[in-house]
């Protein structure tokens, strides 16, 4: 099964939601989240690129998308290729993390990968994601419950 | 190969040229006149042949994105990219998700946005206003209902679609033309 994880840029909430699927973060701390691989490197010239990150223990590729600004059009072109492909339908999941962003994670976003304030902009990023990691957990733990994974 | 015809919205002229390239694309290609082809002689040849075709595909389930709309008598796959504004985003996303699936095939987009015009994308508009107002899906099947209800706004609507159509034909007949032999 593939399994895409969504969010605007790919640099965070994304990055976050597929190493909690791939149970790589061993402590919940903004530090942590911030020493991930791809924490806050993707950038604008990545947007509708699926990158995998990894697979789970039931065999599901796990990937990153960033959908940018034409979020349904994107998840509708990489399911018709990937059906033209002989992918089934049922085997394609994506869940979207969009909802779940709060202003620090937009604003570190914003300063980091717009502006080049890397350093705040990752860190504040990294805080905004703490706050909200209950909603992420949420999101992948029904992620896991809909690809049949124990959880 | 796979040849993507991509516009602001799928249904006015990308439609309409996959609909071209799909059933005629040999005799427009062989021909050096337009006005030689059977869709160019007369009104009745041109809704049998165009106008319906792009009705029936348009009362499709067609949700956005990329849709398959078929192969041309070549075996070219021909598909139909609503892009908006975010081309760069949806070619990179068409091509890493071919890589994916190890689909190695050539791909050709074809840019129709100069085709278009503004009697086409207005029709369009009042056609889809009129099925959204009435809390209908676009269908050809459903509009007809709305034909009793609201005559006026759907009679102008197809009549600013067939215009806008017969419009911008002969720009997608040398668009399609000038791809040439590239794609045979």
């Amino acid at each position: 099964m593939l399994i895409f994880y969504c969010c605007y840029g790919r640099a965070h909430s994304s990055v976050v939601a597929a190493a909690l699927h791939l149970e790589q973060l061993s402590v919940y701390t903004p530090t942590a989240i911030s020493k991930l691989q791809y924490f806050d490197q993707a950038t604008a010239q990545d947007m509708g690129i699926p990158k995998l990150v990894g697979i789970d223990t039931a065999g599901n590729l796990v990937f990153v998308l960033g959908r940018g600004p034409a979020s349904i059009l994107v998840e509708n072109t990489l399911k018709s290729v990937l059906l033209a492909g002989g992918v089934e339908e049922k085997h394609i999941l994506f869940i979207d993390l969009q909802p779940h962003l709060n202003f620090c994670t937009r604003l570190g976003g914003f300063l980091s990968r717009r502006l080049g304030f890397v350093f705040l902009g990752r860190q504040l990023a990294a805080y905004g994601i703490w706050c909200a990691l209950g909603r992420i957990e949420d999101c992948v733990y029904q992620a896991k419950i809909l690809v049949g994974l124990d959880v | 190969m796979w040849v993507i015809y991509h516009g602001y919205k799928a249904t006015s002229a990308p439609l309409m040229a996959a609909i071209l390239h799909r059933y005629f694309y040999p005799s427009i290609v062989g021909s050096d006149k337009k006005e030689a082809l059977p869709i160019c002689d007369s009104k009745e040849c041109f809704e049998k042949h165009v106008y319906h075709r792009w009705k029936q595909a348009l009362s499709d389930c067609y949700v956005g994105g990329l849709t398959r709309f078929g192969s041309d008598s070549y075996g070219n796959q021909v598909y139909v990219l609503e892009r908006k504004r975010f081309f760069a985003i949806l070619k990179r996303t068409i091509h890493t998700a071919m890589e994916l699936t190890g689909n190695w095939e050539q791909v050709m987009f074809v840019d129709t946005s100069g085709c278009t015009n503004l009697s086409l994308e207005l029709g369009i508009w009042f056609r889809q206003l009129t099925c959204q107002v009435l809390g209908v899906s676009g269908s050809d099947k459903d509009c007809n209902h709305t034909t009793w209800f609201c005559p006026g706004i759907c009679t102008l609507g197809e009549t600013l679609i067939q215009h806008g159509l017969k419009r911008t034909l002969p720009r997608l007949l040398d668009l399609i033309q000038g791809l040439g032999q590239k794609i045979c």
